[in-house]
């Protein structure tokens, strides 16, 4: 009988201690859980976004599209022929005028004027770049000065990132910073021309960090060293910050401690 | 030890010079450090921040009242004290008769023999030793008739001793009565010192300090400091404002007192309401600071816990069901000391903010206070952190022992078991101290928080020091953390279990 009241008290102290112990780990567990999160969000690698300068081309007559000479992603150079309004009408004044101009002073000027304007029927690409978007197509009318397509231009290209805070500080403390694009395989040289907007970080706020200061994105603005560069690469391509490749590499002990624990208990990669 | 009252008056403390400092410096450090922690502005997580202003406030009050009661000691000098005569011709003149009623419920044969010894042998022969045994144990009475004393046994147990005590009045016709637990050990003089203090009719109790012999295991080494500060400046504190009560033994009551108020109260902590209700009728207590009877500290955690348990209940019982504010029938000082006495047992709530509070910031960041590089908290809180390590020091001119520390921090349990008890009005089983029969429980089902903090706290110092974003945040918190980690751990080794 006392043996068996024995046996039964051991179970009860180790059935309560297991219980303890679960519950516990699993409170520490999820702290970590969130802080690695919040953690990597800080810490994630830092994006940089092609922006490139988009110009609107308008046409200068009114008519109606006669032919539309590229498709939307060709690349065109400065004074290739983009867009061919309709000149028939023009062009039929023109010879009437052409008869009546060995005679007629007036008609003869009136010619000289309409064959100056006779360009304005073809809308070229007023510099190199990448057609994005037709905002017409052939058969409609355009009214004067309506835009007919947009291009992004090869040169003036920048790009956006968004940081946190901890972020910006590492970039202003290295001059130029070095991209690179996964894509080309290559590296570029870029150098912060200005900050647009501060934003609250909705994930950062999530993770409940601490400090409201460090929940805020700063938007930051960087041009390539080399303005040629930005030709290559279309509008919104991304491209990653090289100096946090590299410090991924190099994780604090306690951070080792964290991805073992993850590994171990909730099944994460190890890292 | 230099002191400020040299007489041998058994009603004057007698309070070592550097306890001054304690008067001086309690105060100030509260308010410098209130002026931190009250300031709104430095409040970061708010709900954090009210329950940690909440713990603050309560720990704070029970310092002032402690603060309260040596003052006043030191106030009133002792020439304004009501003398009362310990007139020792009262026992020639009058022979008056009294029961030695010793409570025994359990406790090992070889202590009980050793407290029927000293009881039959005090000095004064107007006496009737009674053993009331509701252990029912054949051994205990055969060892009144061979010590030639008398036995009592009821047909039940209900109301544990207070029910028992109750019991032996049906028979006992003596002027006064005496309670003493199985494992007090009375002197010779118990009888002779204490009952000529009831010549002055008026007096319905006269109470003597409970003073323990095994002060070298952990846990009644942990409890020995505060029960000295008790018995050393509160109760002689006590009896300026008759406010003195009764801790169960080592006591004599007057019987006809008793009989007024209806026997002794039928409660779990029928020493603390009976006197409360010998109060309300006007009766006046007195303590007599003379260690007239050596006990047996509790010495494993589950009889310290109840044995703490059972105390708190008392206390809260009186501040929550019955409100010593505003009880008519005592004066102002008495309310007051009841008050005192009963809101200590509170200190379960601020216990357990310290030891959870680190953790929530470990765990998750959020914190109660804004502390940026931890300068101006520092310099709040420095003096009031002192001001607890050095207690000891400033009231006893002791060094705090790592026990005390350690056992105060582990009360948290049973004064929040109290607490919860006296709010739901459970029935609380009562045991005693040494009783054999006190250690059926498995011993996880008393020290299950202590190890889950112990746990959750070892975890959160690598949760902490994960990506740190405040570093002296986590530092501070790191060492609160360490230090309850390693009073836990001492508690847990060094207290015997069984």
């Amino acid at each position: 009988m006392k043996k068996e009241m024995k046996f039964k008290e051991i179970l009860i102290n180790t059935i309560y201690f297991t219980a303890v112990f679960v519950f516990a780990t699993l409170i520490a567990t999820q702290s970590l859980a969130r802080k690695v999160n919040t953690f990597q969000t800080i810490n994630s690698p830092v994006f940089f976004y092609v922006n490139k300068e988009k110009v609107v081309v308008p046409t200068v007559v009114a008519g109606t599209v006669k032919e539309i000479m590229v498709t939307p992603g060709q690349h065109v150079s400065e004074g290739d022929l983009v867009v061919r309004i309709d000149n028939k009408m023009f062009e039929r004044k023109i010879i009437l005028l052409e008869q009546n101009a060995q005679n007629n002073l007036s008609a003869k000027t009136e010619l000289d004027i309409l064959r100056e304007r006779r360009d304005s029927y073809n809308i070229y690409a007023p510099k190199d770049g990448v057609v994005y978007q037709m905002h017409t197509s052939e058969g409609s009318y355009l009214q004067s000065g309506e835009g007919a397509f947009t291009l992004f231009a090869d040169d003036n290209a920048h790009l956006i990132s968004y940081v946190t805070p901890v972020q910006y500080g590492e970039i202003q403390k290295n001059g130029e910073v070095s991209i690179y694009s996964k894509r080309l395989q290559q590296a570029f040289k870029v150098r912060l021309n200005g900050i647009g907007r501060v934003t609250k970080d909705p994930i950062a706020m999530q993770s409940n960090v601490n400090n409201a200061a460090q929940a805020r994105k700063y938007e930051l603005i960087f041009h390539f060293e080399n303005s040629e560069d930005g030709a290559v690469f279309i509008e919104q391509e991304s491209l990653q910050l090289m100096n946090a490749i590299e410090n991924e590499a190099i994780k604090r002990p306690m951070e080792k401690v964290a991805d073992l624990w993850n590994a171990l208990i909730i099944g994460g990669k190890l890292n | 030890m230099k002191t400020f009252n040299n007489s041998n008056d058994v009603f004057a403390t007698r309070i070592p010079m550097v306890t001054f400092i304690f008067l001086g410096l309690a105060p100030l450090a509260i308010v410098w450090y209130g002026a931190f922690i009250f300031n709104f502005n430095n409040a970061d997580n708010l709900f954090l921040y009210i329950i940690q202003i909440g713990a603050d406030s309560i720990a704070m009050m029970v310092l002032l009242g402690l603060w309260i009661t040596i003052l006043i000691d030191v106030i009133v000098e002792n020439h304004h004290r009501a003398h009362k005569n310990q007139d020792v011709s009262f026992l020639k003149n009058e022979h008056p008769t009294i029961d030695i009623f010793i409570t025994v419920y359990g406790e090992p044969i070889e202590i009980i023999q050793e407290t029927v010894r000293a009881a039959a042998s005090m000095e004064y022969i107007n006496k009737k030793v009674i053993i009331l045994d509701d252990g029912k144990s054949d051994e205990v009475r055969y060892l009144a008739k061979k010590l030639h004393v008398y036995y009592y046994r009821r047909r039940n147990n209900s109301h544990a001793k207070a029910g028992n005590v109750n019991n032996a009045l049906n028979f006992s016709k003596s002027d006064f009565f005496a309670i003493l637990d199985a494992d007090h050990i009375p002197k010779k003089k118990f009888i002779t010192t204490l009952l000529p203090f009831m010549a002055d009719k008026e007096i319905a109790m006269v109470q003597s300090p409970q003073h323990f012999s095994n002060m070298h295991d952990f846990i009644a080494s942990g409890t020995a400091q505060a029960q000295e500060v008790f018995y050393k400046y509160v109760c002689p504190a006590k009896n300026i404002s008759n406010s003195a009560f009764s801790v169960g033994t080592n006591v004599i009551f007057r019987r006809s007192a008793i009989d007024e108020i209806g026997g002794i109260v039928l409660n779990n902590s029928e020493d603390i309401w009976t006197t409360f209700l010998l109060h309300k009728n006007k009766w006046k207590t007195i303590f007599v600071n003379k260690v007239l009877a050596v006990g047996i500290a509790p010495t494993t955690i589950i009889s310290f816990f109840k044995q703490q348990r059972r105390w708190a209940v008392g206390g809260l019982d009186i501040l929550i069901n019955e409100n010593p504010l505003h009880t008519k029938e005592l004066d102002i000082d008495q309310r007051i000391q009841y008050f005192i006495s009963s809101t200590f047992f509170l200190v379960g709530i601020p216990i357990i903010v310290y030891i959870v509070m680190p953790l929530i910031y470990l765990l998750t960041g959020q914190k109660p206070l804004v502390i940026e590089d931890g300068v101006l908290w520092l310099i709040h809180y420095l003096p009031y952190f002192i001001l607890y390590f050095t207690l000891t020091w400033l009231l006893l001119g002791q060094k705090m022992l790592i026990s005390t520390m350690s056992t105060a921090l582990a009360s948290f349990y049973p004064y929040l078991m109290a607490l919860f008890a006296v709010f739901f009005s459970t029935e609380q089983e009562w045991v005693a101290t040494t009783s054999s029969k006190s250690n059926v429980d498995p011993i996880m089902k008393w020290i299950w928080p202590h190890v889950f903090l112990l746990i959750l706290s070892i975890l959160s110092l690598i949760v902490g020091w994960y990506n740190p974003i405040e570093f002296w945040a986590t530092f501070f918190n790191s060492l609160w953390v360490s230090l309850n980690i390693f009073l836990l751990i001492m508690f847990l080794s060094k207290s015997q279990m069984k």
